[in-house]
């Protein structure tokens, strides 16, 4: 439990706004900021739970009053942080808006560490550490995807899941300790391949949820996809096209773009950061195009998604196809460009497919291109399973596999119980640590100086 | 005529919590009084025969650390030493010796005899002398008193208790012990939490009414390994004990008579020790398995005294007979002593701190079963930090506390004092999280200088252990050398390898002691570095200063009372705050923060700003 004074901050982003949220949380909430409020109607104060009553803030220090400004209270233990909570809504002048933390911190309110909302919530149980951690991801996701992804993971699935892992490794260990508090004497016995087996599953588990977590980062910070095709096939103009702005210099001369350039986007409600790339054609003569290529190659790899542009009024060559192949490994769309033009007879439809025919030059159906990108790189229904949402969660569920591996390879190795225990506790410890359960002193403060003031 | 007498510390109870209690008091330098009813009992055994098992070794190594007795009295008087979980590493190896109960008594009573500034007073104690809130000692049966500094009440399962055999019950401290039932009374008048509990003991037969030839004999270590880091050999003659087991048809006699069981009829009510069941518990509990260990262990040397170790039970003392009969070899075992099952209170340990003194009274500290644990050793040594503790207060000295990290003594009392228990409170290797850490074998690296801070180990005890401790990191030095393509270390890590196969290199002048903790250290290096690391944070937690003029009423927090007190003691770390009386857990942390936001006062101003 933490010291239990009320703290104030500005809820709201810093700067101008329409309107400005001043959140005052803890035992005189309700004194503090309703001392500096005057309802217009005189049977406020008490304030009733979760209305909103309109008033005017009054500032003495400034011999200022500002009318019309909204006050809502919370009750404990039905607010955010488990608190009584008062919210003030005011003009969204930061100026103003200092002024009156200013007069509520004379009031004896404290300005709110970071993160210290969130974290009062926490240690109240109203929410969960990886619920806190949720909230912090959907403020700050880039996509709308992955905002209603961290959303999914503020009820207490991620919590629940790991406590039933949890749970196996008690069980595990409870074994395992048995056998260690009797002597040997005693005909309590130990099945080391059994045991050593089942660690190895729940290890399998904690790996499947970290290898998720690629997956859930993309979704956060937007599917990375890679546009890529032969030198001069329009692979700039697409870029462009999907950016809405000529970002990218578009030259008809072969080998312009050698360099990655980059854009986030979002198309069709589906976020995606764009990476043109400079073509594929072996130019070893060219030494900084060649480096243009290793990093397109690299790109590819490392992307979730690829649209290769291709130019149907020349033949399909060996480019087209170095390219076809790499894109089929990952999420894939064609673009055949330059259908104003003649179809070249050695051009092969079917290279890739799905695909869409357009000019990029004239236009001609291009907005058929969005749809189709959304289509193949929508993640479809966010679904409410739980998943691991940060990078601190991947360390611990890391930290737990290598621990339950290692314990298991004790157990076969004929070391002794101890020793096994003694990893199994690692790896008990590293879930604890992820839902919060005992997290150290040290990782909960780091976890909660992520926040922004006033969440 | 009355007796009255004035004293330092004042220790009641001649268990094995209020020897080393006493014993520790005289050692730290004060005048001590030992009270007990009856003189020839300081030192019994009431129940098994036996000292030390799995994580009971360990404590009796760290009480010796501390210059307690417990070791010095096992050594000399075992009877048959025995390491337990020999087959794991030596973290959970547990030393465990039968012994000679009388000679236990007799070399106790020496120990006591020849202990400086130490009296025993032979009385009952009846009541509590209060002034407020300070105990001043207590009042006597034959009308006398003793007048203390510090009281330490080590009355084990005295306070109200009854023993139940079959469905009679009588009140009595042990078999044939009245009980203390003014001396609860009063106790009892201390705004205290208490809890009821159970225990029970098996039924002892006569040695030669046994037929030996159905049980296997079982014999100790040798050459026996000792407790004590002060003795060199066992001298004692050693014994063998003899393994049984019961049958189906012991089964089916507890069956049919559970009605006439006080466990079962709901004549008892105090909650027993899961880890020591009652043959009646275990065939309830366990009705797949079909028989059960019985060991007879010897209560002495020459005595008739046999102990039946599993056999635990309060039924009536016919259905003992009929059990006995139903076991090969013991069909024609006289009882000498009926088992019996006794009931007792004891006070919720949530009252106390890390020193074992109740928090909210001055000059009372509790110390053994009276706070809820079982075993000689976990009593034992309770007592020793009780008694120190008593000792070193009223000398006005720094307090004698133990950390989970320093020893398993540590981990029992801040288990008691932030938890407390609901039933007999054991120790075992699973409640230490630093169990790599905390071993039998390297108990005196972690005790001795706290030990010797505290003034309660010798100064040559501490020079020997220094010399021991120079000799030892030289032999771990010399093991990174190698042997062939490997290191001894890598050797040494490999199961079922030890330290000692390297004798040449290492050095010949260790002892078989000295080898088992480089075995330990190499063995559990990598987790060790870890545990150690783990530690340190954990100590300079509790090490955190606090400046002397710090202004507790800053805290929103505290409470007013809280910052009086805070006030008035100037604890100078968080360790010292934690043992002042109503500093809860959050009141702690309330006061951590502060410390905490003080030391980076200044820069907060800026988070505000530029937040998001």
């Amino acid at each position: 439990m933490m010291p239990n004074d009320t703290i104030c901050a500005i809820a709201t982003n810093p700067g101008q706004g329409a309107v400005g949220i001043l959140r005052v949380s803890g035992p005189e909430a309700e004194s503090i900021a309703g001392g500096i409020f005057r309802a217009r109607h005189d049977r406020y104060p008490p304030f009733p739970s979760r209305r909103m009553i309109l008033g005017d803030l009054h500032l003495p220090a400034r011999d200022r009053i500002v009318p019309d400004c909204l006050l809502v209270m919370f009750y404990t233990p039905r607010s955010f942080t488990g608190e009584d909570v008062c919210e003030l809504h005011c003009p969204g002048n930061p100026i103003l808006l200092g002024e009156i933390i200013e007069e509520l911190v004379r009031r004896g309110a404290r300005p709110a560490d970071r993160g210290e909302f969130t974290r009062r919530a926490w240690e109240n149980g109203r929410i969960d550490l990886p619920a806190a951690e949720a909230l912090n991801e959907i403020v700050r996701a880039h996509t709308r995807e992955g905002m209603l992804l961290a959303a999914s993971q503020m009820n207490r699935g991620l919590s629940e899941k790991i406590g039933m892992l949890r749970a196996e490794l008690v069980e595990h260990l409870t074994a395992i300790e048995a056998v260690i508090e009797f002597d040997e004497t005693d005909s309590v016995g130990i099945d080391r391949e059994g045991l050593a087996g089942e660690l190895d599953q729940t290890a399998a588990a904690f790996e499947k949820m970290s290898a998720g977590f690629s997956a859930t980062r993309s979704l956060m910070e937007g599917c990375r996809v890679v546009i890529a095709g032969r030198a001069n096939a329009g692979k700039s103009s697409l870029f462009n096209y999907l950016a809405g702005r000529p970002s990218a210099i578009v030259h008809h001369v072969p080998g312009t773009t050698r360099d990655l350039l980059k854009e986030s986007v979002e198309i069709s409600g589906v976020a995606l950061t764009l990476l043109d790339t400079a073509g594929f054609r072996d130019l070893s003569g060219d030494a900084v195009e060649a480096e243009g290529i290793r990093r397109s190659r690299q790109a590819l790899e490392g992307c979730d998604g690829v649209v290769v542009v291709l130019d149907q009024s020349s033949p399909t060559d060996e480019a087209d196809e170095a390219v076809a192949e790499l894109a089929r490994r990952k999420p894939h769309v064609a673009v055949v460009n330059k259908i104003d033009l003649d179809r070249h007879s050695a051009f092969r439809a079917g290279l890739l497919q799905p695909a869409v025919e357009v000019s990029l030059l004239t236009g001609q159906n291009c907005e058929a291109v969005p749809s189709m990108i959304a289509r193949v790189f929508g993640r479809g229904e966010i679904g409410t399973t739980p998943v691991i949402l940060t990078l601190r969660q991947k360390q611990c569920v890391d930290r737990g596999a290598v621990a339950l591996r290692n314990s298991a390879a004790c157990l076969r190795n004929s070391e002794s119980e101890e020793i096994a225990a003694e990893e199994v506790r690692g790896g008990i410890e590293a879930l604890e640590e992820l839902t919060g359960a005992i997290a150290p002193q040290e990782i909960v403060d780091r976890i909660f100086s992520d926040f922004c003031i006033g969440k | 005529m009355s007796l009255n007498v004035d004293t330092d510390v004042l220790v009641v109870g001649g268990g094995h919590a209020g020897i080393e209690a006493v014993l520790a008091a005289s050692r730290a330098g004060v005048s001590a009084v030992l009270l007990t009813t009856v003189r020839e009992k300081i030192g019994e055994m009431p129940c098994n025969p036996s000292i030390g098992g799995i994580a009971k070794g360990h404590l009796v190594r760290e009480i010796d650390a501390l210059g307690g007795a417990m070791a010095l009295a096992i050594d000399a008087t075992g009877i048959q030493f025995r390491v337990l979980n020999r087959s794991r590493g030596p973290a959970v190896h547990g030393p465990r010796a039968q012994a000679d109960k009388a000679a236990y008594r007799d070399f106790v009573a020496g120990q006591i005899a020849s202990a400086r500034n130490v009296e025993i007073v032979e009385e009952e104690a009846t009541e509590l002398i209060r002034d407020g809130r300070s105990i001043l000692g207590v009042r006597l049966a034959g009308g006398g008193s003793i007048r203390a500094s510090a009281t330490v009440l080590a009355t084990g399962t005295f306070l109200d208790a009854v023993i139940h055999l079959g469905l009679e019950s009588t009140p009595a401290g042990r078999a044939g012990e009245a009980p203390s039932i003014e001396l609860a009374r009063s106790l009892k008048s201390l705004d205290l939490q208490f809890g009821r509990l159970k225990t029970g003991t098996p039924p002892r037969v006569k040695r030669q009414t046994i037929d030996y030839g159905r049980f296997e004999a079982q014999y100790g270590d040798d050459p026996p390994q000792p407790f004590s880091y002060r003795t060199a050999k066992i001298e004692c003659e050693q014994v063998a004990c003899h393994l049984g087991y019961t049958t189906e048809l012991v089964r089916e006699v507890i069956r049919r008579n559970l009605d006439r069981s006080p466990l079962y009829s709901g004549r008892i009510r105090g909650i027993g020790p899961r880890y020591c069941p009652s043959i009646e518990d275990k065939v309830v509990k366990f009705p797949h398995r079909g028989r059960h260990q019985i060991f007879i262990e010897p209560e002495g040397r020459t005595t008739d005294w046999m102990y039946l170790n599993g056999l635990s039970t309060s039924l009536p003392e016919e259905v003992q007979r009929e059990i006995l009969r139903a076991i090969p070899g013991l069909e024609e075992a006289e009882i000498l002593r009926p088992g019996y099952a006794v009931e007792y209170d004891f006070v919720m340990p949530t009252a106390l701190d890390g020193r074992l003194k109740v928090r909210e009274h001055e000059g009372l500290y509790l110390a053994g079963q009276i706070n809820g644990t079982s075993g000689y050793e976990e009593a034992a040594a309770q007592g020793l930090v009780a008694g120190a503790n008593a000792a070193l207060e009223m000398m006005g000295r720094d307090p004698l506390l133990l950390g989970r990290e320093d020893a398993y003594i540590g981990v029992m009392i801040d288990d008691l004092t932030t938890v407390g228990t609901s039933e007999p409170y054991r120790l075992m290797t699973s409640r230490a999280e630093h169990r790599l850490h905390l071993r039998a074998d390297n108990a005196d690296d972690r005790l001795v200088e706290i030990g010797a801070a505290a003034g309660i180990v010798d100064a040559g005890i501490v020079e020997a252990h220094r010399a021991k401790r120079a000799r030892r990191e030289a032999g771990l030095a010399r093991c990174r050398g190698r042997v062939g393509a490997v290191t001894i270390e890598e050797r040494i890590r490999r199961p079922g390898t030890s330290a000692e196969e390297f004798r040449d290199v290492i050095g010949a002048e260790m002892s078989a002691d000295d080898f088992r903790w480089i075995d330990a250290e190499v063995k559990y290096a990598g987790y060790l570095k870890r545990q150690r690391q783990e530690i340190e944070r954990l100590r300079a937690a509790t090490a955190l200063k606090i400046p002397v003029d710090f202004e507790y009423s800053v805290i929103p927090g505290l409470s007013r009372e809280v910052v009086e007190k805070l006030r008035s003691r100037r604890p100078r770390t968080i360790g010292e705050a934690r043992m002042i009386s109503g500093m809860t857990p959050a009141a702690l942390e309330c006061l951590v923060y502060y410390l905490a936001v003080g030391r980076r006062k200044g820069g907060d101003r800026d988070e505000l700003s530029g937040a998001c």
